[in-house]
């Protein structure tokens, strides 16, 4: 079966002004039993993944970037797996330095119940520094 | 009201507070209320992978936890009209529902008042009884892999009946009971016997919250890094036409290699995103050109996906399952007092083949004595392709074998044909099942000579139907 895709916000490309100190928050949540995710980098580092101390249970956060990057454009990834999951919830969202809301670049909800399904969603981040 | 009525009364209240709790507990926000936002560029390059990776495996697309075919929702066999002959090591995550009416039942005419008995039973989850007392969200990660809720997923309550003219109330004295052996009931009365049941799963290889899935999570760390690579790449190679200038008929742009500023760049990439623009991209550059962007690399990558989890799925629906169980029926017009403790042990012995074994010890009590026996039943269950965990299960054929002892009476020997019948076609109703079975038997309960019996009945398992129901709901943008 296809995965079920509901989204309210989803750019491929974000620019991120560093030197105003934006930064983005990844959040992802699930429903079931175990959820197997990744967000990676270009480099095969990661981001965000369910080895992340949950914020509450079934649901991860990060902050990003935590140090400056020496790239100036980079891409972040995330694939959910449904293996022991039938839900997960994406966030990316931009903010300004005092922590307000500048752009959901990301916003949308993954279900299917085929334990093999998988979904891939990508995000190009232009970075000025 | 005839039992056949109140059967189908019993269930129909049942299903109704189940669904009315369901409809609560689903009630959080699911999905964003907005309407979908497209994406043709990450669609056209997902779908790409896909394609690549059909012709290099099967995936094996099979269920996990609420779905485990050694989930039991029949009737348990102690009750007289059960479509199975073998019990199974776990119940459903949540309420589990048998009925098997006495009009759906036949048998020889010799032996027709013996089957004439509806049977029904739910069986709840002490988790699902739990979290319905707390109002949580049975399904929801936040309490389903909790120890508590773990540990509580491993008892199991029935409450059942047998209403009709029923041949199992004891045993008639047959040719072969000895002078002197306990006395076993001869009634054959129009009985309602309440059947009280649980259970506990001592072993359990298929608790999904305890399942290791560190093989997928690697496998999905790799697929992550090389999509983000492909993507990448894909965009950079269009982006350097769009500077080149190859895309100024679709933008009604004048560019001629110079470079393109950040918010420009940004601009370009997010109009990938547009179904209408990326066609006419599409069109500009050459589907062939394009689909041979794809890396073998990133369709390895996904490869290994698929088989990290179909090894992983598999793996986890072949561990041995062990469980124990209590049941009993009593009569309330008189007649024999049942008792049986059992073994249960479930084992997978690979993808569409599994095996299941009871072994119990029973005490019948009537007019202040009892006659113990006992019974050894076995199933071999095959279903024709592996569970998709979409919609109903597969179609499952049973051959199960049941041999039975009690004091003063002959052995019985039965054997039974199972077929369990899903609804095709309806997603929501994939929580429920139509089993038909055909026993024989040396012998009924009631009288010393072969018998034939077929049983119909349907059973659903709401924790299926509850994520099916959730899965549907709420989701407007299909891909």
């Amino acid at each position: 079966m296809a995965v079920n895709v509901s989204c309210s916000g989803r750019v491929l490309a974000v620019g991120l002004d560093l030197t105003a100190g934006e930064y983005l928050v990844y959040e992802v949540s699930f429903l079931g039993a175990q959820a197997v995710f990744a967000i990676t980098d270009l480099t095969g580092a990661v981001i965000l993944s369910p080895s992340t101390p949950p914020v509450t249970p079934g649901k991860c956060r990060t902050r990003w970037p935590l140090t400056t990057p020496s790239q100036d454009d980079v891409t972040h990834t995330l694939v959910v797996h449904f293996v022991a999951a039938t839900q997960y919830i994406y966030s990316a969202i931009r903010y300004d330095k005092s922590g307000n809301q500048l752009q959901t670049c990301k916003n949308c909800t993954y279900a299917s119940t085929t334990a093999t399904d998988y979904f891939p969603e990508a995000l190009r981040i232009l970075l000025t520094k | 009201m005839s039992s056949f009525t109140k059967g189908i009364s019993g269930v129909l209240v049942l299903v109704l507070v189940i669904a009315g709790h369901a409809a609560r507990t689903s009630a959080q926000p699911a999905a964003p209320a907005a309407a979908g936002v497209g994406d043709a560029f990450s669609e056209w390059l997902r779908a790409q992978l896909i394609a690549a990776n059909q012709a290099t495996g099967e995936a094996a697309k099979v269920a996990v936890g609420s779905r485990s075919n050694a989930n039991q929702t029949e009737a348990p066999s102690i009750s007289t009209n059960s479509t199975t002959l073998v019990d199974t090591s776990s119940a459903s995550d949540l309420v589990g529902i048998a009925l098997n009416a006495a009009g759906l039942t036949a048998g020889t005419s010799s032996s027709k008042n013996s089957t004439d008995t509806t049977t029904g039973s739910a069986t709840v989850s002490g988790y699902a009884l739990y979290a319905a007392a707390l109002g949580y969200e049975p399904l929801s990660p936040e309490y389903y892999c909790q120890p508590w809720a773990s540990a509580m997923r491993r008892f199991s309550f029935t409450a059942g009946f047998d209403d009709g003219n029923s041949g199992t109330n004891g045993s008639a004295p047959s040719a072969t009971q000895s002078s002197g052996s306990k006395p076993a009931e001869t009634t054959n009365s129009n009985n309602v016997k309440p059947i009280i049941a649980g259970a506990k799963v001592i072993l359990w290889g298929r608790d999904v919250c305890r399942a290791d899935f560190a093989k997928v999570q690697e496998a999905v760390d790799t697929a992550t890094t090389a999509f983000g690579k492909l993507s990448n790449d894909i965009q950079n190679r269009l982006l350097e036409m769009y500077q080149d200038g190859k895309f100024n008929r679709i933008f009604n742009e004048t560019r001629d290699g110079s470079a393109v500023s950040a918010t420009d760049e940004m601009n370009f990439l997010n109009k990938l995103r547009d179904t209408e623009t990326f066609t006419k991209i599409q069109t500009e550059v050459g589907l062939d050109t394009m689909n041979s962007w794809v890396t073998a690399a990133a369709v390895k990558a996904f490869s290994d996906l698929n088989s990290a989890a179909s090894l992983a799925i598999a793996e986890f629906q072949q561990r041995p399952q062990f469980s124990v169980s209590f049941q009993t029926k009593q009569p309330q017009n008189g007649g024999a007092d049942q008792y049986q403790g059992e073994a249960i042990f479930d084992y997978g012995i690979n993808r569409l083949f599994s095996f299941t074994g009871n072994g119990s010890y029973n005490v019948q009590h009537i007019q202040g004595q009892n006659a113990q026996g006992g019974q050894i039943a076995a199933g071999l269950q095959f279903q024709f392709s592996p569970d998709k965990l979409t919609g109903p299960k597969p179609v499952r054929l049973s051959l199960l074998g049941q041999a039975k002892w009690m004091e003063g009476v002959s052995p019985t020997y039965s054997a039974q044909f199972k077929i369990n019948l899903p609804i095709p076609y309806v997603q929501w109703l994939a929580g429920v099942e139509v089993p038909i079975s055909i026993t024989v038997a040396n012998r009924s309960d009631l009288i010393n000579e072969a018998e034939v019996r077929g049983t119909i009945g349907f059973t659903i398992d709401t924790s299926q139907v509850l994520a099916t129901m959730r899965n549907i709901s709420g989701l407007d943008q299909s891909q």
